[in-house]
């Protein structure tokens, strides 16, 4: 039996979703899109139903392939819906409404928010007038839970049936609803909310707000991130269980190739718990905790539309900044999250800018490293060229793939206080949705890795390229392993740079091709799941054709001029 | 606004009224393109494939109109590019043209390409026909006095039927003259081409708010683009845009101008206390009073 929760973006449709379900909930992906939705089970007395949390919608026009999606859920016959409807903005909510009451299904109504309005809702003449229950409730705070709960429990008894009065939605019937249901008082007072909910989108002092709110965000990630890798997993793994998987391995294979691809340096047993797990999930707790606050607090749709003029000259809109956001944390989230994106081409496009130049958490910090020893300004001047060189590429493949430009049209919600279970329980469901979709492409790409690895056709390719590095690139010859072993990881390739004695500006050219090489091998295997082989082999190759070709370019510029 | 040309003036003065050399200029280098393409079959080909394959491609997608539609394309031009494409398409296409020259060299090319049976071209000026048989009818980039034209051209369309039309990118404003599709109906749609263009489309509509109509007003009517900041205006016209329509951007609503964002970034408008951000180039299609 399934139960679908509809309504507008922002609405506290998903708080209702997390006070409905228990832990049993995840993420699914509705056939033949890339529309993700949650999906959980839940229970009203001794009857179980699944509760779908429908994509928000302002409409039901199928004008977006959200509402597509809406309007294809009501027309599969569910059990019911629950309408879920902004007691803010009642007058767009009743005519969503509407046009879920003409799908004809058992239909019950929920008035959120009432908290926020200062004024009363006359919900009996609603229910009159549409021939449906009415429920009022301020989710947040758990209010109205339980007449939800009851109401559902009678569409699965059968007792309610879809409403008898014939309606269609128009805008005039709405405003009429709303002009008889709400009595609203005299204009509130101005809160808190209002005040920095306006400063933080005016250009000043949004803007210079934005670049402090978004190097905190980036301090917390990288604090907690490593936190958690160095105090929690990596020892839990080093200290614990690697020595056990080793015996194991030991007692029953003798010394020689396949031993040391299960347990040697890059051993696959070790290497495919320890990346994942490891050394990403940390920062995908962390980069989740911090996005998911930004979110919930309502900043987030602020920060996509004072970015959206610079997306915009990419043909992107401003709410794809959330995959760079994650791609300075991890690429392999940062493609999952790219998901959500309209077009595959877009999707693909992003995916490469993040590839190319949008350095991961553990590669930033090599750098660091690696650069801020000779000179902070290096540092500096490094992830000014990540930036430009991200939205270099975003332009000239919005040109060459003829890149339709999107525009905006977007709600600013109001500041709100993230609650913080509501939170967690989200946290939850994305972590899980990283262990179940994200960790098994990269585990395949390290087993291959790992063949590679030891049976020396790295180390056999990065004797290959000795001329090109030494040549063009002007680095010694020793520096061609690290490079490859770069596919590996990102920051292999930028540390053993370290303990060679080079030059500033070798050392500067050595950073700028790790930024822009190859992403790291788990990368590829996300890539090849998302968009194919043929799309991860370009990539490889493209980044790695460009990486070469720029920093063989500032040496070569660089020996002229010094 | 601009002067209607006199009457008298010759067919084969493509200048703007106001006399600009520019204008004038890069018009008769479209022409003698055009001419060139008619002598030389291959450069032809090039010329309309690349860019026109897309450019009526696109703009299907934003009119959306039936396979069994009777269309007009009114100056179809030396070589009748758009004529072609739409042909192939399978429309029936009646192409109008006022240069005695180009409806010859037009038929030719028709015959050539052996679509004879899905189009006719006519030496008829673009103002003196009867729109109401058809479904749908394109105009040509150049053709002048478009205001005219174009107003002619839509008064004369029945009800549901479409007129697709092409404006010149922010660049080219100063050569080629532009008019919004906001201007003649709110069922509007644009879409950006390639080489300069943009694409409107305008659907008849029964209760219309007609050109005139909005010409006496015209001191009061702006787009929301032009408002200052803190202004609030009533919206008179809105695109068909079921998020716009939601958050609360419809007719008769009062619609407040809060802050704009840099780089071309989208505007922060605000109705009834809820806010939006609204994409530039689509405030620039709201009428406000």
């Amino acid at each position: 039996m399934e139960v679908l929760l509809i309504g507008p973006p922002n609405v506290g449709k998903s708080v209702i979703f997390n006070r409905l379900t228990g832990l049993d909930v995840g993420m699914a992906n509705y056939p033949g899109t890339t529309v993700d939705f949650k999906k959980g089970k839940a229970s009203v007395g001794d009857m179980e139903y699944e509760l779908i949390d429908v994509p928000g919608t302002y409409s039901l026009d199928a004008s977006n392939q959200a509402e597509r999606i809406a309007v294809e859920m009501l027309e599969d016959e569910p059990a019911g819906v629950v309408c879920v409807l902004d007691a803010v903005n009642l007058e767009s909510s009743f005519h969503l409404l509407m046009q879920v009451l003409e799908k004809d299904l058992p239909t019950v109504a929920v008035i959120n928010r009432t908290d926020l309005l200062d004024g009363f809702i006359d919900s009996d003449l609603i229910s009159q007038a549409l021939d449906i229950p009415v429920v009022t409730s301020v989710a947040t705070r758990g209010e109205g839970i339980y007449e939800i709960e009851d109401n559902i429990g009678k569409i699965l008894e059968g007792k309610i049936s879809s409403p008898q009065k014939e309606i269609s939605a128009d805008w005039r019937s709405a405003e009429e609803l709303e002009d008889r249901a709400v009595t609203t008082s005299d204009a509130a007072e101005e809160t808190w909310q209002d005040r920095w909910g306006d400063r933080l989108i005016k250009p000043f002092p949004g803007i210079p707000l934005a670049f402090l709110i978004l190097g905190l965000m980036f301090l917390f990630v990288v604090g907690a991130g490593l936190g958690l890798r160095n105090y929690v997993f990596l020892p839990f793994f080093e200290g614990v269980l690697f020595p056990r998987i080793t015996a194991l391995v030991e007692r029953f294979l003798g010394e020689g190739l396949f031993r040391n691809i299960l347990i040697g340096e890059y051993g696959f047993l070790i290497k495919a718990i320890e990346w994942p797990i490891g050394l990403v999930l940390p920062y995908i707790i962390s980069f989740y905790t911090a996005l998911s606050i930004l979110e919930d607090s309502g900043y987030l749709p602020r920060l996509v539309v004072l970015i959206d003029g610079i997306f915009k000259k990419m043909g992107l809109s401003g709410s794809h900044v959330i995959p760079f956001l994650l791609g300075y944390g991890c690429a392999i989230p940062s493609i999952m999250s790219t998901r959500t994106m309209d077009s595959r081409k877009k999707r693909m496009i992003v995916s490469t800018m993040v590839s190319l130049s949008v350095p991961c958490i553990a590669q930033s910090g090599a750098f660091i490293a690696l650069l801020a020893e000779r000179s902070a300004m290096l540092v500096l001047i490094l992830f000014l060229f990540s930036v430009s060189a991200a939205f270099l590429f975003g332009i000239f493949a919005g040109k060459i793939f003829k890149i339709k430009e999107t525009r905006m049209v977007q709600e600013v919600p109001e500041l709100l206080n993230p609650d913080w279970k509501i939170l967690g329980k989200k946290l939850w469901i994305r972590i899980k949705h990283y262990l179940s979709k994200g960790v098994l492409p990269m585990i395949v790409i390290i087993g291959a890795a790992s063949i590679l690895y030891e049976t020396g056709v790295l180390i056999f390719v990065g004797e290959a390229l000795e001329p090109i590095i030494t040549g063009w690139i002007g680095l010694p010859s020793e520096a061609s392993t690290p490079l490859i072993l770069g596919i590996f990881r990102r920051e292999l390739a930028v540390l053993p740079l370290l303990e060679m004695e080079l030059t500033t500006l070798q050392l500067f050219v050595g950073a700028v091709i790790a930024l822009f090489y190859v992403p790291c091998i788990a990368v590829l295997g996300v890539l090849a799941k998302e968009f194919g082989i043929h799309v991860s082999a370009g990539v490889l190759a493209f980044t790695s054709v460009f990486s070469f070709f720029i920093g063989g370019l500032i040496m070569q510029i660089g020996l002229l001029l010094l | 606004m601009r002067q209607n040309p006199s009457e008298n003036k010759s067919k084969y003065d493509f200048s703007l009224p106001f006399g600009d050399h520019i204008g004038s200029f890069s018009k008769r280098l479209l022409k003698s393109l055009e001419k060139t393409c008619c002598r030389s079959d291959c450069f032809g080909c090039l010329y309309h494939d690349k860019i026109y394959r897309e450019l009526i491609k696109n703009e299907l997608e934003i009119a959306d109109i039936d396979l069994d539609s009777k269309v007009a394309v009114v100056g179809s031009g030396h070589y009748p590019m758009t004529v072609i494409e739409l042909a192939k398409k399978g429309f029936r296409v009646v192409g109008l043209e006022r240069d005695r020259k180009a409806v010859k060299n037009s038929r030719e090319i028709i015959n050539e390409k052996k679509l004879e049976d899905n189009v006719k071209i006519r030496h008829r000026d673009g103002r003196d026909i009867e729109y109401s048989d058809f479904d749908a009818v394109w105009i040509a980039f150049s053709v002048e006095p478009k205001k005219d034209i174009l107003t002619k051209v839509f008064d004369g369309l029945k009800e549901g039927a479409k007129m697709i039309y092409r404006n010149p990118k922010e660049k080219l404003e100063g050569c080629f003259s532009s008019v919004e599709p906001s201007r003649f109906s709110k069922i509007n749609d644009e879409e950006e081409q390639d080489f300069g263009k943009i694409s409107a489309l305008a659907v008849k509509e029964s209760d219309d708010m007609r050109f005139e109509d909005l010409e006496n007003k015209t001191n009061s009517v702006k787009s929301l683009k032009e408002l200052e900041l803190g202004e609030e205006k009533e919206v008179i016209s809105c695109p068909d845009h079921s998020c716009l329509n939601a958050l609360g951007i419809r007719e008769g609503k009062k619609v407040k101008f809060v802050t704009e964002q840099p780089f071309g970034g989208p505007l922060l408008v605000s109705v009834e206390g809820r806010k939006a951000a609204v994409d530039r180039d689509i405030a620039k299609n709201i009428a406000v009073a």
